[in-house]
């Protein structure tokens, strides 16, 4: 027989007013196994903390996306967004689903390549592109999307010294009923300015206006805007259509789509209140459907989401450190997962699930991290199970921007490994040494020796 | 050079006019059966003579070029000229008497041509006989024509003609045994061409079997089935008058057994039932005839086969036993082959292709005759949902836009226009049905005047289009629902020849669709889904749809390291779009959808390389899918001639056991938005050692190069259109 696990006591008020319809306690699982692997292996041979993706539910995530899409629209392509989760297993399997590259800088740009990425599936946003590489993304035919009017000038100086054709889409801002509206990326639909650069790429004859690129903003918490957005580039693509008789390959509707997290001051749970890729997918295609665009001509539909479609696939596995109680007597706990490595913890209310047996008693709990910093705090207030020092924890839904985000800060950056369909653990980022920190730094001769 | 052609062609139009007569276009027998009417040199010239004047006159009164050429107006001369031939001595009065006759039958074929076409029956020899019967009383007039006494002392005419020995020959023969029966066939046979003697027979009978052997089985069964009805009715058929009139059992067995109609079991009992009939018209027409020293000729024949042809028009639309010829091949092997062919691959029905009605994969949850609803006059009838991980819906499935496939886009499955919209009836709540209006919220689109598509269960409101629109295939047209006789969201989709909501449903397929499995996917053409399938729509390639997809006008140039050629794409006035091929003299008849290219024929030169085209590309899907195929079955006679394809001519009427296989694999495809660069490989298996392997690549511009293997022989070609 086990040896019984032993709990500390704790004292709860009882609450005597009329029950609520959230329910009188919290009911939910430990999480001991990750698809099949149990979260005590992952510890042992990775050690604590730990980020742990599951292929699985990448996969599984896509291809509900997918169908959200493809039952209502005959060409969708999706672009990985590679800001959200650069790292090169976690692209890959995108890849291998059929998602282009969506990058926003030049180390993005080289990594898709080196993912094997063939250039011209590789969509270049963001405004911080130079020259050089400008140059480089057109002599490769990728997709450029065009942020401001200094690019645009900056391309055509570029396609006319090399007679090479840069294949480029404009990205508009526009109003969609939200705030903020997100204007400071490309140009705006309301005032004219994206019409007006569209005919300056078609008078200048230089380079092939391929598509038309929008992203209205971030875990967007209704997906009405984006019928307005998709609608308003459908009216520039019919504007193509009848003053140049041209027809855009692709509409790019960017990302922005909410995961299933709660945000910081939500009311309600994020699983409850978000938009689901059938909501989003119904308003898009919608719009593009009965827009005026001509169906024998109907332009791809392209989408950047990287949020919605990796934050589910993320675990970041870790350890009590200690159990305190604060001043006013509110129990805190201090886990080795710190904002360093776990920065969405500043808009999430993360999910926290104890990785081992407990009993239905809880107490409202606030999580700090190990740092030596005032703000290291993961969760302010949440019921968990009373926990003891050695206890694991999972975080879930950490896929999205942690892992490109995160910080060597106080401690080093930590393993990643990945649970494949069948249950097997690879290693897709190790675990940081000293020599990771230490190998790019230099001392100047003068400052080596000292006596202390 | 324009010179050689046209005595080429008058050349094919004196020797298409032999062939006529036993139905045939072959050029060789004409030769053949040209030589077997010199056996008497006057007739011979005489009959020669006739085509030359009846073509030219049409060809300078500006009648159809192809026509001429292929013998329609010369074979009723020839017979005229042949029947005077044998009874005139050859001269200058009879050569003015045969254009003249010439003239007469040529005109008399266009009275008949155009009056008997107008119930789509052919004229046969009609003309001849009016021709030749006017001539001959008239000529009784004509002092100064001599009778030929030819063929009266037979072993005279040969003696002088030939030699002693030849006559010796001729005793030998005559002595050696030949059934009795077999000796009148031959007669009969040569009595066509009015050669009363067994070699003309012989000869005939070989070149009828080398030309068609279903047809010389027909002569056989024609002939023998005269043979024992004669019999059994007690007279004796072996007697002399008997066999200048016995070939009209053969020619109406070839008509009716396999040329006007799809040589089958059927059609060969109708020769036999037919056999009384021209026995009445012969004993009836003799005596009347007799009466003006007239004789009957091929007129119970003519008779016979136009009556019967008449009455089968009469049929009912669907009963095709026998089944009538719709287009005529000149031969009794390539009428079956091709009807089966074109049967097995498309079905008695024109085909307007149907899509399935949505984007993305959904899960078939009732098909035709389901064990719900879909039953009796609505069995053909699809219910869609989508289902994901086995479920329909997501969250508990409480509300119905829980359900997956709830306010899904519903489309057009094919061009048509908007014939009926019911709208206005909600939706239910989960589990409840709507049996007063059981359809609910229902699109009814007509597509031609005999196929309408029906969707119902749709959700109110939601309709894109209104009554009379005229809609595109794939055009949005409503959102899935759960109105009417709907206990969850689901689509209904059902095809009828009638325009009304909840018409009887018609078994009609889906033109084409890719069926999911978890192993992989397949291709179906013209298929009905099953139960529990999953379906998607194809997706069109553009750069399939560049290559293959034909149109009229255009010109393809190929070339290779040794030849350089091109094809046109023509369409003719039957709106038959083919490939012709000028160097070969080929065509390679297709359709095309929106989806596929399909070749439904090819008449020409096998040795051309439209030919190859022809089975390399016999059927394209323009969609590229990893592991589909097509699979497909080409004519029996698109074979080489071998032992096994003789021996399959015998039996084909009753069982083709030959089926030539084509198949197409999708092999690679590298794609970029609408343009993609596919490779495909398709085979032809000629024989277990003899097959063709084919390969394409393709681009965004169309067909880059194509590449045949044969044996050790691989040649590449390069193409563009024009």
């Amino acid at each position: 027989m086990q040896k019984k696990k032993y709990e500390r006591p704790s004292i709860k008020k009882i609450e005597s007013d009329m029950p609520n319809k959230f329910g009188m306690r919290s009911e939910y699982q430990p999480m001991t196994h990750i698809d099949g692997v149990a979260v005590k292996d992952i510890i042992k041979n990775y050690g604590s903390p730990v980020f742990v993706i599951s292929e699985k539910t990448i996969r599984k995530t896509f291809k509900d996306a997918m169908r959200a899409f493809t039952t209502r629209y005959p060409k969708v392509q999706y672009a990985w967004s590679y800001k959200t989760n650069y790292l090169s297993a976690v692209c890959n399997v995108f890849h291998q689903e059929g998602s282009w590259a969506e990058v926003v800088s030049r180390f993005e740009y080289d990594k898709a390549i080196g993912n094997g990425v063939p250039a011209n599936k590789i969509i270049f946003n963001g405004p911080d592109k130079t020259r050089k590489d400008l140059e480089k993304a057109i002599k490769n035919q990728s997709l450029i999307h065009i942020d401001h009017l200094d690019e645009y000038y900056t391309i055509l100086e570029i396609a006319e010294m090399t007679n090479i054709r840069p294949q480029v889409a404009i990205r508009v801002n526009m109003d969609t009923g939200i705030y903020p509206m997100w204007d400071r990326f490309g140009f705006n639909y309301e005032n004219g300015q994206a019409w007006d650069a569209l005919n300056k790429i078609m008078m200048s004859k230089k380079m092939d206006l391929v598509g038309l690129h929008c992203h209205i903003g971030t875990y967007m918490m209704t997906a009405e805007p984006y019928g307005v957005a998709a609608a308003k580039l459908a009216d520039l693509a019919v504007g193509l259509q009848q003053k140049y008789n041209h027809y855009i390959k692709y509409i790019d509707m960017g990302g922005g789509f909410a995961s299933k997290n709660t945000l910081k001051g939500a009311f309600l749970p994020g699983s409850d209140t978000n938009p689901s890729f059938d909501d989003y997918a119904e308003k898009i295609t919608s719009a593009i459907i009965n827009s005026n665009i001509s169906p024998e001509h109907i332009p791809f539909l392209f989408l950047e989401s990287g949020r919605a479609m990796i934050d589910d696939a993320g675990y970041l596995i870790g350890t009590v450190i200690a159990n305190k109680r604060s001043s006013t007597g509110k129990r805190t706990t201090i886990l080795n997962i710190g904002v360093n490595i776990l920065f969405t913890s500043f808009w999430y209310q993360h999910k926290i699930t104890p990785a081992q047996e407990f009993t239905h008693h809880t107490e409202n709990t606030m999580i700090y991290g190990p740092l030596c910093m005032n703000i290291d705090v993961i969760r302010e207030n949440v019921e968990l199970p009373l926990l003891n020092a050695g206890d694991n924890v999972v975080i879930h839904q950490v896929g999205a921007y942690n892992m490109t985000q995160w910080m060597q800060f106080i401690t080093l950056r930590p393993y990643v490994v990945m649970v494949s369909e069948k249950a097997e653990i690879s290693v897709i980022r190790k675990g940081e040494t000293m020599s990771s920190i230490s190998d790019y730094e230099v001392i100047p001769q003068h400052l080596k020796d000292f006596k202390l | 050079m324009r010179g050689n052609s046209n005595i080429k062609l008058i050349t094919v139009s004196i020797l298409l006019s032999y062939s006529q007569i036993f139905f045939s276009d072959k050029l060789l027998f004409g030769l053949l059966l040209l030589v077997v009417s010199f056996f008497n040199l006057s007739a011979g010239l005489a009959g020669i003579i006739s085509i030359i004047a009846s073509n030219g006159v049409a060809f300078l009164m500006g009648i159809n070029k192809q026509k001429i050429v292929a013998g329609t107006y010369g074979f009723n001369s020839l017979l005229v000229g042949l029947g005077l031939g044998i009874y005139f001595k050859f001269g200058l009065v009879l050569f003015l008497i045969l254009i003249f006759a010439s003239l007469l039958t040529f005109f008399m074929t266009l009275l008949f041509e155009g009056w008997l076409g107008k119930y789509k029956l052919p004229f046969l020899s009609l003309s001849f006989l009016f021709g030749i019967w006017i001539v001959s009383i008239a000529s009784r007039q004509f002092t100064s024509l001599e009778i030929n006494e030819y063929g009266i002392f037979i072993y005279n005419d040969i003696s002088r003609n030939f030699s002693l020995n030849i006559l010796k020959l001729h005793l030998y023969i005559s002595d050696l045994g030949i059934p009795l029966s077999l000796k009148v066939y031959f007669n009969s046979l040569g009595a066509i061409f009015f050669q009363y003697n067994i070699y003309a027979g012989v000869v005939i009978a070989i070149g009828l079997l080398f030309t068609s052997r279903i047809s010389f089985m027909l002569s056989l069964l024609g002939f023998y089935s005269a043979f024992f009805y004669y019999k059994i009715v007690g007279a004796d058929f072996t007697e002399l008058s008997y066999s200048y009139i016995g070939f009209n059992f053969i020619l109406t067995a070839i008509a009716v057994g396999g040329f006007f109609v799809i040589p089958s079991v059927y059609s060969f009992l109708w020769v036999i039932l037919l056999t009384p009939l021209i026995s009445f018209l012969i004993s009836g027409s003799v005596a009347v005839l007799g009466l003006f020293n007239l004789s009957t000729f091929s007129l119970p024949f003519n008779v016979v086969v136009i009556l019967f042809l008449y009455a089968l028009e009469f049929r009912e639309k669907h009963f095709n036993r026998p089944q009538l010829v719709s287009v005529q091949n000149f031969s009794p092997e390539k009428n079956l082959y091709s009807f089966h062919n074109f049967k097995n691959r498309f079905g008695d029905k024109p085909l307007i292709p149907i899509a399935l009605p949505f984007f993305g994969s959904w899960k078939i949850n009732q098909a035709h005759q389901g064990e719900y609803t879909h039953k009796g006059k609505w069995r053909h009838a699809w219910d869609f949902v989508i289902v994901d991980d086995d479920s329909e819906f997501s969250n508990r499935g409480n509300n119905v836009s829980d359900y997956h496939c709830y306010n899904k886009a519903i489309i057009a499955a094919a061009d048509g226009i908007v014939e009926e919209i019911d709208d206005g009836i909600s939706d239910n709540i989960l589990g409840e049905v709507n049996l007063i209006q059981n359809w609910g919220n229902t699109i009814v689109i007509k597509h031609s005047p005999w196929l309408y598509s029906q969707l119902s269960h749709i959700k109110a409101g939601s309709f894109q289009v209104a009554k009379g629109d005229i809609i595109k295939k794939g055009q949005l047209l409503a959102y899935v629902g759960n109105s009417g006789r709907s206990p969850a969201p689901h689509l209904h989709f059902q095809l009828q020849a009638t325009p009304f909501v909840g018409s009887e449903t018609i078994n009609y397929p889906i033109a084409n669709y890719l069926l999911e499995s978890k192993e992989s996917n397949s291709l179906k053409i013209n298929s009905i889904p099953s139960e529990n399938q999953i379906v998607q729509n194809i997706q069109v390639e553009t750069s399939l749809k560049k290559a293959f997809g034909f149109i009229p006008g255009q010109e393809i140039f190929i070339k290779s390291e040794f030849e350089e050629l091109s094809w046109k794409v023509e369409i003719d006035y039957f709106n038959n779009t083919y490939l012709y091929c000028d160097k070969s003299n080929s065509f390679a008849f297709f359709v095309k959808s929106d989806n596929q290219l399909t070749f439904t024929g090819f008449k020409g030169e096998k040795k051309s390389l439209l030919f190859k085209f022809y089975l390399a590309a016999y059927q394209v899907i323009f969609a590229f899918h990893t592991g589909i195929t097509v699979e497909d079955v080409l004519p029996a006679n698109t074979l080489r001639k071998s032992l096994n394809s003789v021996l399959q001519d015998f039996i084909a009427p009753f069982y083709i056991y030959i089926k030539p296989k084509f198949k197409l694999n999708y092999i690679s495809k590298e794609s970029y938005f609408d343009d993609s660069k596919i490779m495909l490989q398709s085979t032809f298996i000629q024989s277990k050692f003899r097959t063709y392997a084919f390969e394409f690549q393709i681009d965004e511009k169309g067909i880059k190069e194509w590449q045949i293997e044969f044996g050790n022989k691989k040649m590449i070609y390069y193409f563009n259109k024009e």
